[in-house]
C-alpha cells in the first residue's frame, strides 16, 4: 500500500527549548528522503513525533490526505510507519526469527507460537527484499551490518511502508554502507518511502532523492538532491559558509613520544582483545587507528592510558617506560592526555560542575605550589579561559556538566585535555555526536597540537575523520594491527577491506 | 554485582518538602489517636526548643548522630556504603571505656586523647573487612558491614561479661565499671547532659566540610563518589580512596561510641545505642551527604527525639510516634521524584515566572541531537 505522509506545521517544545518550529515535511512512496542537520537541529525529534514517541504541540500529520493522531509507536506501526533506531533494539540472545516476530508472532491453535510459519515468513521477506539473513542465527553472533538488516526486516514484518532510519551508517564499514544503500534503493523501488536521518553530507548526496535541512528547529531548505551540492547543504545546516574538512599540511616529525611493544590483553571473558600490538607515534604526527568498533581499539586505549592494568607488554610515554603496574596518574604526569571514547561515563562526572570536571586534568600537576589544597579561584579562571578558547557555550563554570549539550560537553573535554600542551594525546572518537561546525573546530585544534609537537594517537570509527587527519593509518582487526598505510597511498575502499579483515586490493596482507 | 553509586545531590528544597510531608502525615496519625496534632506538635516543639533543658536535650541527642552521620557522609562521598557504623561505634565505645578505666594513671589530657584514639582505632579496624571485600573481591560492602554490627554488639557483650564485669553486678545491665573521673567530658550547660562532645563534633563537621571542598584529597574523594570511572580515568587511585574513606569512616564511628561513653553513660553498657548508627546514616542522607547538611539533619533528628520524650511524658503518646514520623520523613526524602509528581517543580516555576526569571531547561540528561 503506497502511502504519502505529510507533516504540517509541526512544533514541539521541551520546556524553554523549541526543538521543532513550524516544520513541514513530506515523504512520498518510492522516494528516499534525507533529513539532515547539526546536532540539536531537531531531526530526531521530528522523526520521533512521526513514530508516535512524542506528541507535537502544534501541527498535524496526514497520511494519504487524512489527518491522523499518532499517540504511540503502536499506533504509528498500525499506520505502517517503522523506525530503525541508532541503538539497536534486538535481543542478543535470541535468534533472528525470534527477534523479528517479537510482539506479533504467528500463532497456531491454543495460542502456541508457530515458529515454522514465522521462519517461513522471514525467509520470504528476506528474499523479496534481498536482505539475506539466516533465520536461526543468534543475533549476538552477527556482525553489525547483518543486525541492521534484522532491524529493517523487523520493521517490514510489522508492515512498514514508511521506513525511518536514524543515523544508520554510524557503525558500518564502507562496504556495509554500500550494501545498505543498495538495500534502500531496492526497498524504494518496491514502493516504500524511506526517510534517512544523517549528518553525513556525502551519504546524503549519494543515495537520497530529496533533502530537507533543519537548522535550530526550523526548515532551512527543501532541495532535490540532483540539483544541489554539499556546500549548499552545509551552508543551510549551519546558516553560514563553513568548511567541510580541514586542510592538512605536512608537518616535520620529531622524536618518538609514544611507543607500545607487544601488548597482549585478555578481557574478563577470556577473549584475547589485543594480540601482540606494537607501534610508535612521533612528535608532530597523527597516527590514526582505523577499524570497526569492537576490534580491540577500546582495549588498546585502556591499556595505553593505564586504566586497565591486567595486560602484558610495555608502554613508553615521553621516554618513560611503563609496565602494567604503573597507573594512570603516573602516565599523565609524563604528559599523557586522553579524550575518551565515552564522554558520559568516562569523560566527565555529569552531576559535577564544569569547574570540578575541568580540574581533574590538572590538579595533580607540577606548577601547583600548594601540595594539599586546591586553589579554586585560580582553577575557575583557568577553566573559564579554557572553555571560552574552545567556544564552549556555558553560563558559568558552576553549572553541572549534564546541562551541556553533547557537542558542548565534548568540546569541554577536548579543551581540558588539550590545554596542558600534552606530549602524547590519545583522541578517541573526538567528534562523536558532534555537529559539523564543532567537528571542524576540534579537528583544527588537533592539527594545531600536531603543529606544536604533540604526538597524537587518533582512534575513530569514522573513516573520513581518520583520512582527513592522519599522517599514518594503522588498521586494527581482531586485536591485531593488520595493515599500515597513509591517506595518500590508500583509498577509503582499500582501508575498508582491511577493516573487514580482508586483504587489500593488491592481495597482500601487510 | 556492580553497585557503583552515582551520587545525585539531594536538593535542600526536596529535603524540606519531605520534612513537611512527614509532619503532615504524622499529623494524620495523631488525629487517629484522638489527639490534636497542633497540641502534640506544640509539646514536641517545647520539648525540643522550649527551655534550656529542652535545647540541651536536643543537642545531647544530636551529638551521637553528628559523629555517626559524619562517618556515613565520609563513606558516601567516596562511593562506599558504610552500614557498619553501629558496630564500629560499639567497639569504639568499649575501647574508650577500657582505656578510660585502666589508663587512670595517665595525665588528664593524654588520658582523654588515649580514650578517643583507642576508640578510633577500634572503629577503623572494624571497617577493614568490608573495605577489603569491596576492593579486593569486588563484592558489595554494605551487607558485610551490616552483619558485622551484630558481631560487634555481641562480641563486646561477651568480652565485658567474661573479663570486664565489676565484682558486684548481678544480672543487671551488662556494663563495665565507670571510667576515671578525669575522662568524663565536661558539660557545656550544667547540669544538663550535653557535653563538649557536641563542640568537638561541630569542629569535625567544619573540618570535614573544609577538607572535602578545598583539599586535593577531598576532591579525589568527591569525584570517586560522583563517577569512579571518571576519577580513575583522570588518575585517581580509586580503590585507594575507597579503602581510606571506609577506614576513616570507621574511625569517626568509633569516636561516636567514645563520646557517648565519656560524656553520658560513663561506662560501656550493653545495648547503649538506640540505633545511633542507622540514625546517623539517615541524618547524613537528609543533609544530602554534605557536612553542614548533616548538621541540620542531626539537629533536626535530635529535636524530634527530644520533643518526643516530652510528648510521651505529657500526653501519654508513645515515643514510637516520633519514630514513625521520622520514618515517614526519610521515606519522603528518598522518593526524590515525589516533589515533581506533586507539582513542586511546577509550583516553583510558576513562582519564578511571577518573578520574571526563567527556570533551567532540560532534565538530568545530556542533550543529544
Amino acid at each position: 500500500m503506497d502511502k504519502c505522509v505529510q507533516m504540517i506545521g509541526i512544533t514541539k517544545r521541551f520546556g524553554d527549548v523549541t526543538a521543532n518550529s513550524q516544520v513541514n515535511f513530506t515523504c512520498s512512496p518510492g522516494h528516499i528522503h534525507g533529513l539532515i542537520g547539526e546536532n540539536g537541529a531537531g531531526k530526531t525529534t521530528l522523526m520521533k513525533i512521526l513514530y508516535g514517541m512524542y506528541t507535537p504541540d502544534e501541527g498535524e500529520i496526514h497520511i494519504n490526505g487524512e489527518p491522523v493522531k499518532l499517540t504511540s509507536p503502536k499506533t504509528a506501526i498500525k499506520y505502517g510507519i517503522g523506525m530503525v533506531h541508532q541503538h539497536f533494539t534486538l535481543v542478543p540472545s535470541l535468534s533472528v526469527v525470534q527477534n523479528i516476530i517479537l510482539g506479533r508472532p504467528p500463532k497456531k491453535t491454543g495460542d502456541v507460537i508457530d515458529m515454522k510459519a514465522a521462519a517461513q515468513q522471514v525467509i520470504q521477506m528476506s528474499e523479496a527484499y534481498n536482505l539475506k539473513v539466516d533465520p536461526y542465527a543468534i543475533v549476538d553472533d552477527l556482525p553489525v551490518g547483518i543486525r541492521q538488516r534484522v532491524e529493517i526486516l523487523k520493521a517490514l514484518y510489522l508492515g512498514a511502508d514508511i521506513l525511518i532510519l536514524d543515523e544508520p551508517t554510524a557503525i558500518l564499514t564502507p562496504q556495509e554502507i554500500n550494501q545498505l544503500f543498495l538495500t534502500l534503493t531496492e526497498l524504494k523501488n518496491k514502493g516504500k518511502s524511506i526517510i534517512l536521518i544523517t549528518h553525513k553530507l556525502a551519504e546524503m548526496m549519494s543515495v537520497t532523492d530529496d533533502i530537507t535541512i533543519l537548522c535550530n528547529g526550523i526548515v532551512t531548505g527543501h532541495l532535490q538532491t540532483e540539483k544541489t551540492n554539499e556546500e549548499e547543504i552545509a551552508r543551510m545546516m549551519v546558516g553560514k559558509d563553513t568548511k567541510l574538512t580541514v586542510t592538512k599540511q605536512d608537518n616535520p616529525t620529531g622524536q618518538v613520544k609514544l611507543k607500545v611493544e607487544n601488548l597482549n590483553y585478555y578481557n574478563k571473558f577470556g577473549v584475547k582483545m589485543l594480540n601482540d600490538v606494537s607501534f610508535e607515534v612521533k612528535a608532530g604526527e597523527i597516527v590514526g587507528i582505523a577499524g570497526v568498533q569492537g576490534n580491540g581499539q577500546t582495549e588498546l586505549i585502556d591499556v595505553i592510558s593505564g586504566f586497565e592494568r591486567d595486560y602484558e607488554g610495555t608502554v613508553v610515554i615521553n621516554d618513560a617506560v611503563f609496565s602494567p603496574s604503573n597507573g594512570v596518574a603516573q602516565r599523565r604526569r609524563q604528559g599523557l592526555s586522553h579524550i575518551p571514547e565515552d564522554r558520559q561515563t568516562r569523560g566527565a562526572a555529569l552531576d559535577a560542575s564544569l569547574l570540578q570536571n575541568y580540574t581533574m586534568s590538572n590538579f595533580e600537576g607540577e606548577g601547583e605550589k600548594k601540595k594539599y589544597f586546591i586553589n579554586w579561584g585560580k582553577q575557575k579562571k583557568r577553566a573559564e579561559r579554557c572553555l571560552n578558547d574552545f567556544k564552549v557555550k556555558f553560563d558559568k563554570v558552576e553549572i553541572p556538566a549534564y546541562s551541556l549539550s553533547g557537542g558542548n560537553l565534548q568540546k569541554s573535554i577536548v579543551a581540558r585535555e588539550m590545554e596542558m600542551g600534552p606530549k602524547v594525546l590519545i583522541a578517541a572518537q573526538p567528534s562523536r555526536g558532534v555537529d559539523i561546525g564543532a567537528t571542524i573546530f576540534i579537528h583544527e585544534r588537533l592539527l594545531d597540537r600536531r603543529g606544536e609537537g604533540t604526538a597524537i594517537l587518533l582512534v575513530s570509527y569514522e573513516l573520513s575523520e581518520i583520512m582527513s587527519l592522519s599522517d599514518r593509518i594503522l588498521v586494527m582487526y581482531n586485536g591485531r594491527i593488520i595493515g599500515e598505510t597513509t591517506p595518500k597511498e590508500s583509498t577509503e575502499e582499500d582501508i575498508g577491506l582491511l577493516m573487514a579483515g580482508l586483504h587489500n586490493s593488491k592481495g597482500e596482507v601487510q | 554485582m556492580n553497585f557503583d553509586f552515582r551520587q545525585k545531590p539531594i536538593k535542600v528544597k526536596t529535603a524540606l518538602f519531605a520534612v513537611m510531608l512527614g509532619l503532615l502525615a504524622g499529623a494524620v496519625l495523631i488525629l487517629f489517636t484522638g489527639n490534636n496534632p497542633l497540641v502534640i506538635y506544640g509539646y514536641m516543639f517545647k520539648g525540643a526548643f522550649g527551655s534550656a533543658s529542652s535545647i540541651a536535650s536536643t543537642l545531647r541527642w544530636a551529638t551521637p548522630l553528628l559523629y555517626a552521620g559524619l562517618a556515613a557522609t565520609i563513606a558516601f562521598r567516596g562511593g562506599m556504603f558504610n552500614f557498619g557504623v553501629e558496630g564500629q561505634l560499639y567497639v569504639g565505645a568499649l575501647a574508650a571505656a577500657l582505656v578510660g578505666i585502666y589508663g587512670a594513671g595517665l595525665p588528664k589530657i593524654i588520658h582523654i586523647l588515649a580514650c578517643m584514639l583507642a576508640a578510633m582505632a577500634a572503629g577503623l579496624v572494624w571497617a577493614i573487612l568490608p573495605a577489603i571485600i569491596r576492593v579486593k573481591l569486588g563484592g558489595n560492602e554494605a551487607i558485610p558491614a551490616m552483619m558485622l554490627n551484630y558481631v560487634a554488639m555481641n562480641l563486646c557483650d561477651f568480652l565485658v561479661q567474661r573479663f570486664f564485669l565489676p565484682e558486684n553486678t548481678f544480672g543487671q545491665t551488662m556494663a563495665t565499671a565507670n571510667v576515671a573521673e578525669q575522662v568524663k567530658l565536661a558539660k557545656i550547660i550544667p547540669p544538663y547532659t550535653v557535653t563538649y562532645g557536641f563542640v568537638i563534633a561541630f569542629v569535625l563537621i567544619v573540618v570535614a566540610h573544609f577538607m572535602l571542598k578545598y583539599t586535593k584529597a577531598g576532591y579525589r574523594i568527591s569525584m570517586t563518589g560522583m563517577n569512579s570511572e571518571f576519577a580513575q580515568y583522570g588518575g585517581v587511585d580509586v580503590n585507594g580512596v575507597r579503602v581510606k574513606v571506609m577506614l576513616l569512616s570507621g574511625a569517626v564511628a568509633g569516636l561516636c561510641g567514645a563520646v557517648e561513653v565519656m560524656g553520658v553513660t560513663w561506662r560501656y553498657e550493653s545495648g547503649f545505642s538506640p540505633d545511633f548508627g542507622i540514625e546517623g546514616i539517615l541524618a547524613s542522607l537528609l543533609g544530602g551527604n554534605e557536612p553542614f547538611g548533616l548538621l541540620i539533619g542531626a539537629l533536626f533528628m535530635g529535636a524530634v527525639k527530644a520533643g518526643s520524650l516530652v510528648v510521651e511524658r505529657s500526653a501519654g503518646i508513645p515515643r514510637a510516634l516520633a519514630e514513625v514520623i521520622k520514618a515517614l520523613i526519610i521515606c519522603f526524602v528518598s522518593a526524590r521524584l515525589l516533589s515533581e509528581y506533586l507539582g513542586m517543580d511546577r509550583l516553583e516555576k510558576w513562582l519564578k515566572g511571577k518573578l520574571k526569571r526563567t527556570a533551567p531547561a532540560g532534565a538530568n540528561q545530556v542533550k543529544e541531537g
